[in-house]
């Protein structure tokens, strides 16, 4: 019988007791056989964790296609009840990021395997539909990933509406565009409003000072998101884990 | 329900949308009233979700007496309840009325952590081809059997399986030699 059948076999627990000894005895005296049956004994629980995380990665656009059938019929000017809706959708957003690379332990690459632009959950942006609404014009700028265009829209609307969240996505914008600095004191600010996009800042601010290697910072904000157990809550201590 | 089972236990990652989609609404409405906001309720869903499908390639649902959903259910009440203690360190198992009667609980999922040869095979095995992932991922993992792998990545007979899967084995073995 073929050694990897063996294997197979006794993995499945399906061997005759003369297998077993011929298993056994390879086992024993043939190191090329041990390797084999190293490898193959982990491929279980390895395959399966690629599994999931790809089952993860499924679900997520499971969610934005029902989020996408939801937010189609809902007014423009309606954002309160779009933020609402924004926390459907933003697990979707972001997903639930793997972040898990038994290889990577610096804190820049942590920053960049986590980073991912925030979704435009307030101002959903319907195809066809025609306007010259300054929010419009931005958030399309941002959703095409003119994040240049899109940082400097989101400014102006900062300026002149003083409504919170465009702070979070204009900082966003600047993430995108690796301005970390600039994006900073944008996240600090938005958390002081406090408003139902706040552990959305934490989390991206906590990211930043992992980019700019200040993690105790980091740390700190990630233990807030841990604690409030909502948003990203594992991610965040998954990271946290890392971070130790 | 016999077909959803299989679905579950043997079908592609995608093929999940319907069960997910079905039970979704209800779940969360039967969520609701545990004061957790929607993130955190699409998040135990998905947690729940990856238990169940997990529970059944393990073979704990071929003998299940109640449906599938209540079995996701109650996965994901029983998540809801840790997130709550974790949340708010008061709340005990026997004061939440809610939570008493959880005796027949299913044990929930949780993600294993890999040994480091685990890690670095982990990371090899992302190096192969995709048809040998997922050739092996069904094999390994799924516990599909060879016959079962022909019919479902329609291959021609099960000797070209057989000699597909020894080849992926084969290139994954080079690839860990090879130093990174």
């Amino acid at each position: 019988m073929e050694r990897e059948e063996l294997i197979d076999k006794f993995l499945q627990g399906t061997l005759a007791p003369e297998e077993k000894d011929n298993f056994n005895r390879l086992l024993d005296t043939d190191p090329d056989f041990k390797n084999d049956f190293e490898i193959i004994k982990d491929l279980n629980t390895v395959s399966g964790s690629l599994d999931r995380e790809d089952l993860k990665k499924v679900m997520n656009d499971f969610e934005t296609k029902i989020a996408n059938n939801n937010t189609k019929i809902v007014s423009l000017y309606n954002y309160k009840k779009l933020l609402v809706a924004a926390s459907i959708v933003l697990i979707v957003a972001i997903g639930a990021f793997s972040i898990f690379n038994p290889f990577v332990t610096n804190p820049e690459s942590l920053y960049a395997e986590n980073f991912e632009p925030y979704r435009n959950v307030v101002t959903p942006i319907v195809r066809g539909e025609n306007s010259d609404n300054a929010e419009i014009i931005a958030f399309t700028s941002y959703e095409s990933k003119n994040f240049e265009t899109a940082a400097s829209q989101l400014g102006e609307l900062f300026s002149s509406t003083n409504k919170p969240h465009f702070l979070l996505y204009q900082a966003n914008s600047l993430m995108a565009l690796d301005k970390t600095e600039e994006a900073i004191p944008l996240l600090e600010k938005h958390i002081e409003f406090n408003d139902q996009l706040v552990l959305r800042s934490k989390w991206y601010l906590a990211l930043a000072y992992l980019k700019k290697d200040q993690k105790a910072k980091s740390v700190i904000l990630l233990k807030d998101i841990v604690k409030a157990g909502s948003f990203k809550q594992s991610s965040a201590e998954a990271l946290l884990k890392k971070l130790d | 329900m016999k077909e959803e089972l299989l679905t579950l236990k043997k079908g592609d990652n995608r093929s999940l949308e319907k069960i997910y989609t079905e039970y979704r609404i209800s779940f969360l409405q039967f969520a609701k009233k545990y004061n957790l906001d929607d993130d955190s309720l699409i998040d135990v869903y998905q947690d729940a979700f990856i238990a169940l499908r997990e529970h059944a390639i393990e073979g704990k649902l071929n003998h299940l007496k109640s449906s599938v959903k209540t079995y996701l259910f109650s996965i994901g009440k029983y998540m809801i309840y840790d997130r709550l203690r974790k949340k708010n360190n008061t709340v005990s198992y026997e004061d939440h009325s809610d939570f008493k009667d959880m005796s027949d609980t299913p044990e929930i999922f949780e993600e294993p952590e890999l040994t480091p040869e685990q890690q670095l095979l982990r990371k090899h095995f992302s190096a192969l081809g995709k048809r040998c992932q997922e050739m092996l991922t069904l094999f390994y993992y799924r516990g599909l059997t060879i016959d079962e792998i022909t019919e479902t990545l329609g291959y021609e007979n099960k000797n070209v399986v057989k000699s597909q899967k020894s080849r992926c084995l084969k290139s994954l073995k080079e690839l860990i030699k090879t130093p990174i």
